[in-house]
């Protein structure tokens, strides 16, 4: 499960799901790519991002007691899909479609994360990470975070 | 990695054109066009022509009111000269447009144009009807924003105690300075024309429907209606009609129907058409930013708690105005029976202000129901009766 600070709009939160791999060792790499959803609304609109983060990873991690913690960096490109309602306009009937807008947009962004991670039960068991994150939008630095909660596999 | 580089470097300057965020650039729904004409320097009153003015238009959706049966009578019929007094003063056209929620405002360019973006939909407290089938009505309004607030602002009517001004603005308000000083008071917006100014006149009206007009429904017969000339396409039109004399209005009103207008006068039109407006005296026309009676749009009844102001018309009248005494005798009513003599209520009009306003004082009842079972207040003993009370005292009719 994923939770955050919405890549392109000033407030609200996203949530949604991510996955990825790690291979083991202290000095490491990996991917992930995570799904998420956020509303917002303005006087006159009703706006819906949908994020989908596609990372690279670099990461330094070690053991701790049966645990593993570590810090991991993510950079690549959160596709967005944008979806503006106008408020009320469906009480305009069939002309009420024209108003609607949706865009696709694509933004380089990345996060540093800590992580925290524990088996459970034989090779599964739960993880935790959060930090903060950055995109660029409209030539602008966006500053934001981001918090996962996922279940780990130690092949 | 190496195949993400050139993504990367491709988004930072491309990518992002189209995704707008909560950037609120609301496209207008609809425009209005306005055309306004006439000179407005001539019409300026006295004490505001040092000022610059800043003629705008406005978009102002209609209220539902209901008008009060005392004026509708006593403005229309000669029945009583005291009572016609008050109504003269104290009444706004009750058929005239009322107004319940200012939208959009624009200024007025030099040569007399204007285009009013609507970027909302009138809201539900400004429709009549049912959710799959409503309708509301617009006048488009000229003023000067001679307090540069960028909107409109409505006025109210002058309480009838001495002391409690209206406001705010419009008309020339109380004398201040040296004798001759007609400088307003309270700088106010005033109004200078209306493209629906009463059902008595010819009018142009902006119609916002939602769902199909249904021309059996009872409500729109009585909300600004225009009986003859069917009903307005759904979503935004320009409608326009002749009018109805205030006597056929009064006959209507009296059995619950709404007077027929001219079929030749009437008009339906798309927005691409442009709302003509002629400025006039800002008198003629300032009803029509003074919202009607109460919150309900009812006659209101008030305790004779203090002593109202006596330089202002004032005439004893009956509670009830019943449809007998314009000569109507309702379906079941017996006119015989109706007392019109008792006087047990009375009627004075608000001091002049902005706007007109009438108070009906009675000496036992309630404020919207004067024959209500458990009154708000008695004034019928004679340790309550005022002495300065000039009416009857005896049991309400």
């Amino acid at each position: 499960m994923l939770t955050g600070l919405p890549a392109a709009l000033a407030t609200g939160m996203t949530a949604g799901v991510s996955a990825g791999i790690l291979h083991a060792g202290t000095f490491t790499w990996g991917a992930r790519a995570s799904y998420s959803q956020a509303t917002e609304y303005t006087t006159t609109w009703a706006v819906t991002h949908n994020e989908v983060r596609l990372r690279a990873v670099g990461a330094l991690q070690g053991r701790l007691g049966r645990g593993t913690v570590g810090l991991r960096l993510g950079a690549g490109v959160t596709a967005l899909y944008e979806t503006r309602v106008r408020a009320q306009a469906a009480r305009l009937g069939d002309a009420a479609g024209s108003l609607d807008t949706s865009a696709w947009s694509a933004l380089p962004g990345g996060e540093l994360e800590g992580f925290i991670a524990l088996p459970i039960v034989g090779p599964f068991g739960l993880g935790l990470s959060a930090g903060p994150s950055l995109h660029v939008f409209q030539g602008a630095v966006v500053p934001g975070w981001l918090a996962q909660l996922t279940a780990v596999w130690w092949p | 990695m190496k195949s993400l580089l050139p993504l990367l470097a491709f988004c930072l300057v491309g990518c992002q054109d189209k995704v707008l965020g909560l950037l609120d650039n609301a496209t207008p729904l609809v425009n209005i066009h306005v055309k306004v004409t006439g000179d407005l320097q001539a019409l300026r009153p006295p004490g505001t022509l040092a000022e610059t003015p800043h003629l705008r238009v406005a978009v102002v959706w209609g209220a539902t009111y209901l008008p009060d049966a005392f004026c509708a009578i006593y403005q229309t019929l000669p029945l009583d000269p005291s009572a016609t007094a008050v109504a003269q003063a104290g009444c706004r056209d009750d058929f005239g447009f009322a107004p319940s929620l200012v939208g959009e405002s624009v200024a007025v360019s030099a040569d007399g144009t204007a285009t009013i973006p609507l970027i909302n939909l009138p809201n539900a407290a400004v429709l009549i009807g049912e959710v799959t089938s409503r309708i509301g009505y617009a006048s488009i309004i000229v003023f000067d924003d001679r307090n540069e607030s960028g909107t409109l602002e409505l006025h109210r009517a002058p309480g009838t105690a001495v002391g409690v001004p209206g406001g705010p603005g419009g008309g020339t308000g109380p004398a201040v300075g040296a004798p001759g000083d007609v400088t307003p008071v309270i700088k106010g917006d005033f109004v200078y024309g209306a493209s629906f100014v009463s059902m008595t006149q010819p009018d142009q009206r902006i119609a916002y429907l939602e769902g199909t007009f249904d021309a059996n429904n009872a409500l729109y017969g009585l909300f600004y209606p225009r009986a003859g000339c069917g009903g307005p396409p759904t979503g935004f039109s320009v409608l326009s009609a002749g009018g109805f004399s205030a006597v056929d209005g009064l006959k209507a009103m009296a059995t619950g129907s709404a007077p027929a207008e001219d079929p030749t006068t009437c008009g339906t039109a798309t927005l691409d058409s442009t709302v003509t407006i002629p400025l006039q005296a800002t008198e003629t026309v300032r009803d029509v930013v003074c919202p009607g009676g109460g919150t309900s749009g009812t006659v209101r009844y008030v305790a004779p708690a203090a002593q109202p102001d006596w330089q202002q018309p004032w005439a004893c009248m009956p509670v009830v105005y019943s449809a007998c005494l314009v000569g109507i005798a309702l379906p079941g009513q017996d006119c015989s029976t109706f007392n019109a003599k008792a006087r047990p209520s009375l009627a004075i009009a608000a001091p002049p202000g902005d706007c007109k306003g009438t108070t009906h004082f009675l000496l036992k009842g309630c404020a919207t129901d004067p024959n209500c079972a458990t009154p708000q207040w008695d004034y019928t003993t004679p340790a309550k009766l005022p002495v300065w009370w000039p009416c009857d005292t005896g049991a309400t009719p």
